[in-house]
């Protein structure tokens, strides 16, 4: 046998990774566009804890796959703890038990990390960075049309003006399926969620349903695109008990689709990946640039119920990631501010430097006593000197130069410049 | 939402024996699939339109193409669809590649209470095997599954069966059907939607041609 040598010093536990400057500096800078976005819209930022009590999150998400959750027994308490693989059930559990008293409607932010394994499937467990918000409160259709419209403004926000938001009401295929089992159902909503058509049909054949259901849960798997789709769902849906649900959802889009609130806007009868919690509209943002959701959310009235504390709610959140690739596609995303080296003797640099720092400008000394006409080989290492990237190299007595991206800029020749420097830097 | 017949719609399609039922189909369907069969190397070819590029792909990996977005639709097993769970639109069953998911072991064999079982598919056989309450040792193999009943390494197999020639040519018979296969067209769920018209008159002229087929 092979000595299996050292242990990897690049290994990572299972779909971890960094994120080096350049990542690291769009996630913030989204994450920073998406919170302010929320904040201006009356939510207000709590933080959350990483790990949770897997019972808590089992009372707001119902059963979960062990295989699906990264969780380990606490040595102390002999509780099962999980890294949180959805921040909801942890609002919930935080309005319910900390803010219970609070009257009129409560509106949190939040941003952070979930973690989720997908067993089996292309994509292995990640970490996913979000930011969201819940509003608890206020019942629908008010509290659904205030959360889309302080969604579309976040995602306005991080630089998207291409997107479409899709509504659904999770009502409509519970109604249908009402009378069945939790096995029937479970089989049932698998092939819903998957628009599988033929598989749907072969196991509704089997369930005791009455004829006009059955027509109509086979049919929602075609029941999707733009809102007149909505026409073809009242002849299935206005003769069974998922009636109450469409015309929910009906108004729903009316107010969405009213307020111009997406540029736009679709539906979609037979959506059934949301969560378990949801029990009325749902909705979810797609965007050009991403193959997978930009962020979704809907409405949860029950959860706060599990939690002691019975009001009505709603929620959003945005997933980072496919947000950042979308925002880049649509060259939504701000180039990176250029930073500024300054080579000068100690003194002046440090006057300089305070000067750029003070109007924002990220600023590092460079190179030793002042240098004076120095050539590109020279400049290049200095810039390396700084860490690499975009930099502009100043100095107050001699040229300064922009390298790597090989733009030249012009000089402040004496200490009297800073203040021209300060600004041809904000614009470069 | 995206503006039509900017970028070709990509659908993923397995290389192999599906390929020339699927070209069929296609045609039946009245969509132009080019030089779709045409016997080279290329791995992408276009439509005579320029509205569709496929891409050539072990049958296995076409939904992993679809579910990264790599590829907005494709076709493939319902086999590999089962055994690994993706979250994709499994829109319309083609009736092309039709197979069987099936247990199958040396003629005559007693399986023993806690048989091995040599297969690619590890998820549906414990499955299988664990509805049933039976604990089976499963040893994953990737290929020529049918020797292992024969050399002593499993009890029995999982495997798809499409005539049953190779197994009578192995002296193994079936014992189960676990399973009826045959293609399906798979979309990136996101995907799908943003190019919703597009995506739709295929699916939908397929979904005639599959109907079609089965009348006549």
């Amino acid at each position: 046998m092979t000595d299996p040598g050292p242990p990897a010093l690049h290994a990572l536990p299972a779909g971890m990774a960094d994120l080096l400057p350049a990542e690291a500096a769009v996630e913030a800078w989204l994450a920073g566009r998406v919170m302010e976005s929320f904040a201006l819209h009356g939510y207000q930022r709590v933080g959350l804890p990483a790990l949770e009590l897997v019972r808590v999150l089992e009372r707001g998400l119902g059963e979960l796959d062990p295989r699906e959750l990264v969780c380990f027994v606490e040595p102390e308490t002999g509780e099962l703890v999980a890294f949180r693989p959805d921040m909801t059930p942890q609002i919930a559990r935080l309005v319910a038990t900390r803010l219970g008293d609070r009257e009129g409607p409560v509106r949190l932010a939040y941003q952070g990390s979930v973690l989720r394994r997908r067993r089996e499937r292309a994509r292995r467990q990640q970490q996913l960075p979000q930011a969201g918000i819940e509003l608890v409160g206020l019942a629908a259709p008010e509290g659904d049309e205030e959360t889309i419209r302080a969604a579309c403004a976040a995602v306005r926000a991080a630089g998207l003006r291409r997107f479409h938001v899709e509504l659904s009401h999770t009502g409509v295929a519970r109604a249908l399926m009402a009378p069945l089992t939790a096995e029937q159902r479970a089989a049932l909503v698998e092939a819903l969620a998957h628009k599988d058509a033929t598989e749907l049909g072969r196991r509704a054949r089997d369930a005791a349903l009455p004829t006009a259901v059955r027509e109509a849960l086979v049919e929602l798997p075609a029941l999707h695109g733009d809102v007149e789709v909505l026409e073809e769902a009242a002849r299935l849906l206005d003769p069974t008990p998922a009636r109450d649900a469409l015309a929910e959802l009906r108004a729903l889009c009316s107010a969405v689709a009213a307020g111009v609130i997406a540029p736009s806007l679709g539906v979609d009868l037979g959506e059934a990946w949301d969560f378990d919690y949801y029990t009325g509209g749902t909705f979810r943002v797609l965007a050009e640039g991403a193959a997978e959701r930009v962020g979704s959310g809907g409405r949860y009235d029950q959860l706060l119920g599990r939690f002691g504390a019975p009001r009505p709610a709603c929620g959003f959140a945005l997933d980072l990631v496919p947000l950042g690739r979308a925002a880049r596609h649509q060259g939504g995303l701000p180039p990176s501010p250029p930073r500024v080296g300054v080579l000068a003797e100690a003194g002046a640099a440090q006057r300089l430097l305070a000067a750029l720092r003070a109007a924002g400008v990220p600023a590092v000394r460079v190179g030793g006593p002042a240098g004076v006409a120095l050539d590109r080989r020279e400049l290049t290492h200095l810039a390396a000197e700084a860490g690499g990237g975009r930099w502009e190299l100043r100095s107050p007595e001699s040229r300064c130069e922009c390298v790597d991206d090989a733009a030249v800029v012009a000089a402040a020749q004496t200490g009297r410049a800073r203040d021209e420097g300060v600004a041809r830097t904000g614009g470069a | 939402m995206s503006a039509g017949g900017r970028d070709p719609l990509r659908i993923a399609v397995p290389k192999g024996r599906v390929l020339s039922g699927l070209a069929r189909l296609f045609a039946r369907a009245g969509i132009d699939c080019g030089d779709l069969l045409a016997d080279d190397r290329r791995l992408v070819r276009d439509s005579g339109d320029g509205r569709l590029r496929f891409y050539l792909l072990k049958p296995d990996d076409v939904p992993t193409w679809v579910e990264y977005g790599a590829a907005d639709l494709g076709v493939s097993g319902r086999d590999v669809l089962m055994e690994r769970r993706y979250r994709l639109y499994q829109l319309v069953e083609l009736g092309i590649g039709r197979c069987r998911l099936v247990v199958a072991t040396r003629k005559g064999a007693v399986v023993p209470d806690a048989p091995r079982i040599a297969t690619k598919y590890r998820e549906l056989a414990a499955a299988h095997f664990g509805a049933r309450g039976i604990q089976a040792e499963i040893v994953y193999v990737q290929g020529s599954v049918e020797l292992a009943p024969l050399t002593g390494l499993a009890d029995a197999i999982v495997d798809l069966v499409e005539t049953g020639t190779t197994l009578v040519e192995n002296d193994l018979e079936e014992r189960e059907t676990i399973a009826e296969i045959s293609s399906v067209l798979v979309a990136n769920p996101a995907l799908y939607k943003l190019r919703l018209a597009e995506a739709r008159g295929v699916v939908e002229r397929l979904r005639a041609a599959v109907e079609s087929a089965g009348e006549a």
